[in-house]
C-alpha cells in the first residue's frame, strides 16, 4: 500500500492518452471519485469499527452514516452471530418483548444480530440492564478526494485498476467505438473486485456480464468481442 | 451521505456532453432542467424502494376493532407491522385469499392480537389488519420512506455516496432512451445493467457481504 496524492494520480491519469485529455480537472476527479466509491462498495477495501452503549431493554440500534455497513458485532467483546430477522420472527415470534433478565431459554447476554436496514440493526435478546458495548466492524465510508494534496492509500495493482475504470468513465460521454474500446477496463475492474470478494461471483449479474452462466452469452472464439462490447455495439 | 443533486446533475451534464454548470442549463435543448431532476428523483426512489437500503419508523394508534389504518404520507413499502397491545407480535404479511380460506371469519370476530397484514385490498396510502384488535393499540410500523426531493438546490441524496453513480446511470438509462437528437440506445442498455447490478449489489451489502 502507498499513499498517493490527487495531483499525482491525475498525472497518472492524464498519461492514458496521447493527446491534450478530453476532460477537466473536475471532470477527471468525478470520475476518480466513482472508481473510489464503487471499489469500496464492491470489496469493501475501507474499514472502521464505532462502539455503541447498549440501553435497557432495547433491541433496536441505529449505526453511524459514516460506517457503510456492518460485517461483525461483538457484545462486551463476545460475537453475536448474524441472523434475519424472518428467522427471528419464524423462530421464536415473542423475541422483541424477551430481555436478558427473562430467565427460561432466554440467554442472559445478547446473542443474535439481525440487519434491517444499512443503518438499523436488531439484536436478541435486548440488555436488560444496559450499559454494555456494542462493538461493530465494518465497512468504511469511502475516502474520496477533493483538493490536489488529498491522499488515497492504496496499494499499486489497485491503482493501475481504479485508473482504467476512471478512464472508462471519461469516455462514457464519447459513445460508440470510442467508449466500447474502453470496456474492458470495466471488465478488469470487475474482476479485480472479484478477486477481493469471492461473493460478487455470486451475483446473477456478474455472472451474466462474464458470460459465466451460458454458453451463448460467451465471448464468440472468431471475434473475441467480449459480451460488454456486444452490448454497447448493440450485438447483445 | 453528502452527495448533491447538484453534484449528480453536473456529473450527468459531463456524461451528456452539456457543459457543467451544477445542473443549472441544458443548452443543448434535447433535455430540461426539471425533466432531469424528476428522472433522478425518480431513479432514487425507485432504488430505495427495490432495495429497502434505507428504512423510516412511525408508531400509529389503532382503535378498537379498526382494520383498517393510514400509513405515513412518505411510505412507499413497508418493511415490518407490529403490535403492540396486551401483547407484541410482528404481522405476518398476507392477502385476503389467504385470511378468508384460513380463518373465514376474520372480518366478524375481534381479536385480542392481529396476525397479519394486508396491503392488496386496502386502498392506497393505507394498510388492513386482521383480524381486527379488541382492544386499542399500537402499530410499529418500519417502512421505506421517499427519499427527500431534489430541486437542483444542493439537496443531499439519501442514499449513501456509494450508490449515488448507481442513480446517476439510471437517470442516464431514462436520459439516452428518450425519442430524439440525444437517444443513444446501446449506451441506454449499458447504464440499465449497471442500474440493476447496483439494485444488487445494494441487497446484497445488506447483509453485510465482504
Amino acid at each position: 500500500m502507498a499513499d498517493y496524492t490527487w495531483s499525482t494520480i491525475r498525472q497518472r491519469l492524464q498519461e492514458r492518452v496521447e493527446s491534450k485529455p478530453f476532460w477537466d480537472a473536475t471532470e477527471a476527479r468525478d470520475a476518480f471519485n466513482e472508481a473510489l466509491l464503487t471499489w469500496n462498495l464492491l470489496t469493501g477495501m475501507w474499514k472502521r469499527r464505532i462502539t455503541l452503549p447498549t440501553v435497557a431493554n432495547q433491541y433496536e440500534y441505529a449505526l453511524s452514516a459514516t460506517m457503510l455497513y456492518r460485517m461483525r458485532i461483538t457484545y462486551n467483546n463476545l460475537p453475536l452471530t448474524p441472523s434475519g430477522r424472518e428467522d427471528l420472527n419464524n423462530g421464536r415470534h415473542t423475541w422483541r418483548s424477551e430481555t436478558t433478565a427473562s430467565g427460561g431459554d432466554v440467554p442472559t447476554r445478547p446473542v443474535l444480530w439481525a440487519p434491517v436496514s444499512l443503518q438499523l440493526i436488531y439484536i436478541w435478546p435486548a440488555d436488560a440492564v444496559g450499559g454494555g458495548t456494542l462493538t461493530v466492524d465494518g465497512v468504511s465510508a469511502t475516502p474520496v478526494v477533493v483538493e490536489d494534496g488529498d491522499t488515497v492509500d492504496i496499494g499499486e495493482e489497485d491503482l493501475t485498476t481504479l485508473l482504467g475504470y476512471s478512464l472508462h468513465v471519461l469516455t462514457f460521454k464519447k459513445g460508440g467505438p470510442a467508449f466500447a474500446a474502453t470496456m474492458p477496463y470495466f471488465t478488469f475492474f470487475l474482476e479485480g473486485a472479484a478477486d477481493l470478494n469471492d461473493l460478487i461471483k455470486t451475483s446473477q449479474f456478474y455472472r451474466r456480464y462474464m458470460g459465466l452462466d451460458r454458453r451463448d452469452q460467451k465471448p464468440f472464439r472468431d471475434t473475441g468481442v467480449p459480451l460488454l462490447q456486444q452490448i454497447i455495439r448493440g450485438q447483445g | 451521505m453528502a452527495t448533491t443533486d447538484q453534484a449528480l446533475m453536473q456529473q450527468l451534464q459531463y456524461s451528456l456532453l452539456e457543459p457543467p454548470n451544477g445542473g443549472q442549463t441544458w443548452p443543448s435543448g434535447v433535455w430540461t432542467r426539471d425533466e432531469v431532476l424528476n428522472i433522478a428523483n425518480q431513479r432514487q426512489n425507485t432504488l430505495l424502494h427495490d432495495t429497502m437500503l434505507l428504512v423510516g419508523a412511525a408508531n400509529v394508534a389503532v382503535l378498537a376493532s379498526a382494520s383498517r389504518i393510514d400509513l405515513p404520507t412518505d411510505c412507499i413499502r413497508l418493511v415490518t407491522v407490529v403490535w403492540r397491545g396486551s401483547v407484541v407480535r410482528e404481522l405476518l404479511r398476507s392477502d385476503s385469499f389467504e385470511a378468508d380460506h384460513m380463518i373465514s371469519t376474520w372480518e366478524d370476530t375481534d381479536t385480542v392480537a392481529p396476525l397479519v397484514y394486508m396491503e392488496e385490498e386496502a386502498p392506497l396510502g393505507q394498510v388492513q389488519i386482521g383480524p381486527a384488535p379488541i382492544g386499542a393499540g399500537t402499530l410499529d410500523l418500519l417502512y421505506v420512506p421517499l427519499g427527500t426531493v431534489l430541486n437542483g438546490n444542493g439537496e443531499i441524496l439519501v442514499v449513501p455516496d456509494e450508490l449515488m453513480p448507481v442513480v446517476k446511470y439510471g437517470a442516464l438509462v431514462d436520459l439516452l432512451q428518450k425519442d430524439g437528437r440525444g437517444q443513444d440506445l446501446g449506451r441506454a442498455q449499458y447504464c440499465e445493467h449497471r442500474f440493476n447490478m447496483g439494485v444488487e449489489i445494494a441487497k446484497l451489502i445488506l447483509e453485510g457481504w465482504a
